[in-house]
């Protein structure tokens, strides 16, 4: 009968941190519904490599608008007045840019090129952010069925972002060293020829495991966490009475464990809430050291 | 304005790339080494994530 609850835990923190379509009897169907047929009709994709509406890509959107909404918001002043007094949350807003082009970008892009990057690795930031902040309010997992946890834990999402760091990783090189100066940089120079045999073939494949790298990180941080939360609330009913179905009898939780279990659930989510900023600070740094190292490339 | 500790970066980013070369590597050698039912595709894949983890570790540190 143990087998019953550990089997139940399993399902549950699978329906959580797995993608999943809004419900059909849910209250917002008619709008995820809407969505989806709009996307369909307007796709040029085939039907393979469509993306339906889901509740991660609701996530991503949420955070999409929230990232532009707080940008344009907190810049207002600036856009008219560019000697504009900070006033509210442009104070926050003006903080984080400058930690983020005075700690980030400068150190590892260099000052010459900051202008040119600074706005990516922003956006990086705040976009990270949102989207690890977002699955911290358990609001999603209330549009019914599952996928309630962060779209950062979506190796498909992270997969996006590394995209998005790979190719810029390319223009950066480009724009420094032009197109063939850039592919020259990857061949060490000095070295004789047998070796560059082998090394040729190691900066290939290094080329796509740093975005990789990127991708498992970020998405295997942020499922950890939702994973451990869930296994953690699973605890009561594993300890707990485990119920007799045949006769109706469901799995009571142990409530000594139950209230253990809410309090070490607290002291996890403030933890998740450093998880989210510290993620979403490693990736925007490790993406200028990547672009860094194609702009200052030395062989 | 203090002065950002850039050695604490590049010691992040290095071990990141390290361990995350190897993960990569080992992991697609794990499901090839499943497909084809042969232990020879991870123990490959495995020393090649090593070897681009180290030589990656090498090009940051310098």
């Amino acid at each position: 009968m143990a087998g019953n609850n550990r089997e139940m835990n399993g399902d549950l923190i699978r329906h959580h941190v797995t993608d999943a379509q809004i419900s059909e009897n849910s209250f917002w169907y008619p709008i995820s519904d809407f969505l989806n047929n709009i996307g369909q009709k307007v796709s040029f994709l085939p039907d393979w490599m469509s993306i339906p509406f889901s509740k991660h890509v609701a996530m991503l959107w949420v955070a999409a608008i929230f990232t532009m909404g707080i940008s344009l918001w907190a810049t207002r002043r600036y856009r008219t007045n560019k000697a504009a007094q900070p006033k509210g949350i442009s104070h926050i807003y003006e903080l984080l840019l400058e930690f983020i082009k005075n700690d980030i970008i400068i150190p590892n892009i260099g000052l010459k090129d900051a202008k040119r990057w600074t706005p990516l690795a922003a956006s990086f930031f705040i976009f990270i952010l949102m989207c690890n902040f977002i699955g911290l309010i358990p609001f999603f997992e209330k549009l019914g069925g599952g996928g309630g946890a962060t779209p950062t834990g979506n190796f498909g999402v992270t997969l996006g972002l590394a995209t998005i760091t790979f190719f810029a990783i390319i223009i950066a090189g480009t724009l420094k060293h032009g197109f063939i100066g850039h592919w020259k940089n990857m061949i060490p120079h000095g070295v004789p020829a047998p070796v560059l045999i082998i090394l040729i073939p190691i900066e290939i494949i290094g080329m796509f495991v740093k975005p990789m790298a990127l991708t498992l990180r970020l998405g295997a941080n942020m499922t950890a966490g939702h994973i451990g939360m869930l296994a953690i609330f699973g605890l009561p009913y594993l300890i707990g009475s485990q119920g007799v179905p045949s006769e109706g009898l469901l799995p009571q939780p142990s409530w000594g464990f139950a209230i253990i279990a809410v309090m070490l659930n607290v002291g996890v989510f403030f933890l998740e809430i450093i998880v989210s900023l510290v993620q979403a600070y490693v990736f925007t740094l490790l993406s200028s050291v990547f672009i860094g190292m194609a702009i200052h490339a030395e062989h | 304005m203090p002065k950002p500790d850039t050695n604490f970066q590049k010691a992040m980013s290095a071990a990141y790339t390290l361990l995350g070369s190897i993960l990569v590597l080992s992991g697609l050698g794990y499901y090839l080494s499943h497909k084809y039912n042969n232990i020879a595709w991870l123990i490959i894949f495995s020393i090649l994530g090593i070897i681009v983890g180290m030589y990656e570790l090498y090009k940051q540190i310098k």
